[in-house]
């Protein structure tokens, strides 16, 4: 079945100000979107909205055509989620980590190898997470979606702190996922850094 | 094909993780403890009194010890999740959540309740108590922990979006706490005066299977509300 989400008029406050208003956009297998904009202007808010983390004021999120207030449960087994936040507990090591995590999102730990070694992580990763440097950190983060192979990917600004080869390995693993009919939904500064991108929203 | 997702698993995983969690940082599972033990084993010395004394007073102070030890350890059930970003990845697993919760108050439990209830029978001894009144005090320590962490884990879930919340978990959870700190020492008073105990252990243990009952339910509501 064809995977699809589908945003209707969104609209999201916070405090007094408005982040976004009726914001409505679908996107379908194969799709990029970026969502750009200045800081503060709602980019993590957005996204956290569109993964349930947020209620929005208004609007509907659907995926394949199913609001995800009804099936929450499907729509999260579909999603990977990487954010500024890195997610890892610090005093364990990043094997622990996502081994935890294979059990928690149901991934085979057999591949966590393969996944650190294709982000040169391989010889850091018994050393606990905190002893990391921040771009090791975001690597780490990114191991997430090798191992997850879930079809939508929500990305909050998931180059910050690479350098240019780790940035160069993120593009290749984004643009093998939507070559394999893969949905990214990608919040950034640098739109521009991202040429094969479907549609922007741009945040004011 | 996917594999089928095993709830088993997913409770496991996270009850080892922070058990794992609590192992590496033992200065969380270590300070409630001492406390717990300094100021249990002081008392004594601080009122100066008689064996009958002791005897009568030391069932109420280690229970409000206890649950004083415990309120130290409830903010950091949920704030460390919240802090460094485990919280959202927990929340958007596709295991239930009311589970995951379980499986994090059952860990709490594993640090913070059992060496309370391993290092009771020593305070105990300091208290003048026989045998089978410290058998008793464990079997009210075991179910009243337990509680503890169950009714402990609402209030810690409900302020993880407030800074400095420490104060106001213990403010939240004390009153209803009450029923265990009264019923968890009447219990070994009565038993040391010779009269019927079992009433108040089944009173801990039916508070034990209702807070069961709806805590992981309620934290989990609680810590999708304390995301947004």
């Amino acid at each position: 079945m064809s995977s699809q989400l589908t945003i209707e008029n969104l609209t999201l406050f916070r405090g007094d100000k408005c982040l976004f208003k009726n914001t409505s956009f679908t996107i379908t297998q194969g799709d990029l979107l970026l969502i750009t904009g200045p800081n503060g202007s709602g980019k993590t808010t957005m996204l956290r909205s569109i993964a349930g983390l947020v209620e929005p004021e208004t609007g509907i999120i659907s995926w394949n055509h199913k609001s995800i207030s009804v099936d929450r449960q499907t729509y999260h087994e579909n999603i990977s989620w990487i954010s500024h936040k890195h997610g890892f507990k610090g005093g364990l090591s990043i094997i622990e980590n996502l081994e935890f995590e294979a059990h928690l999102y149901n991934y085979s730990f057999n591949r966590i190898d393969d996944a650190l070694e294709r982000l040169s992580l391989s010889l850091n990763k018994n050393i606990p997470f905190k002893c990391l440097s921040a771009g090791q950190k975001r690597r780490a983060s990114l191991a997430r979606l090798i191992l997850n192979k879930n079809v939508l990917w929500l990305l909050d600004e998931p180059t910050s702190n690479l350098d240019a080869h780790a940035q160069d390995i993120f593009k290749e693993i984004l643009n093998e996922h939507i070559i394999n009919k893969g949905l990214c939904v990608l919040a950034t500064h640098h739109p521009e850094a991202f040429e094969d991108s479907t549609s922007i929203i741009e945040l004011s | 094909m996917p594999k089928k997702l095993s709830l088993i698993a997913g409770f496991m995983a996270m009850f080892r993780r922070d058990l794992l969690q609590y192992i590496k940082s033992p200065s969380q599972l270590l300070n409630p403890l001492i406390f717990f033990i300094m100021i249990t084993a002081a008392f004594p010395f601080a009122v100066n009194a008689e064996k009958a004394q002791l005897v009568q007073i030391g069932p109420g102070i280690i229970w409000v010890m206890a649950i004083l030890s415990y309120l130290l350890t409830l903010h950091h059930l949920y704030l460390d999740d919240a802090e460094d970003g485990c919280l959202d990845y927990i929340i958007l697993s596709p295991q239930p959540l009311p589970l995951l919760v379980l499986a994090k108050i059952c860990a709490h439990w594993i640090s913070s309740g059992l060496p309370l209830i391993i290092i009771s029978p020593i305070i105990g001894i300091i208290y003048q108590m026989q045998v089978d009144t410290i058998l008793i005090m464990i079997a009210t320590l075991f179910f009243g922990t337990f509680a503890l962490s169950l009714v402990g884990s609402i209030g810690a879930s409900l302020t993880i979006s407030i800074n400095n919340s420490n104060i106001l978990v213990s403010l939240l959870v004390l009153p209803i706490m009450m029923p265990v700190l009264i019923f968890g020492a009447r219990t070994i008073e009565l038993y040391q005066s010779g009269a019927t105990t079992m009433s108040g252990l089944y009173f801990i243990g039916a508070y034990c299977m209702f807070a069961l009952s709806f805590s992981p339910f309620a934290s989990a509501a609680a810590l999708r509300i304390g995301a947004d």
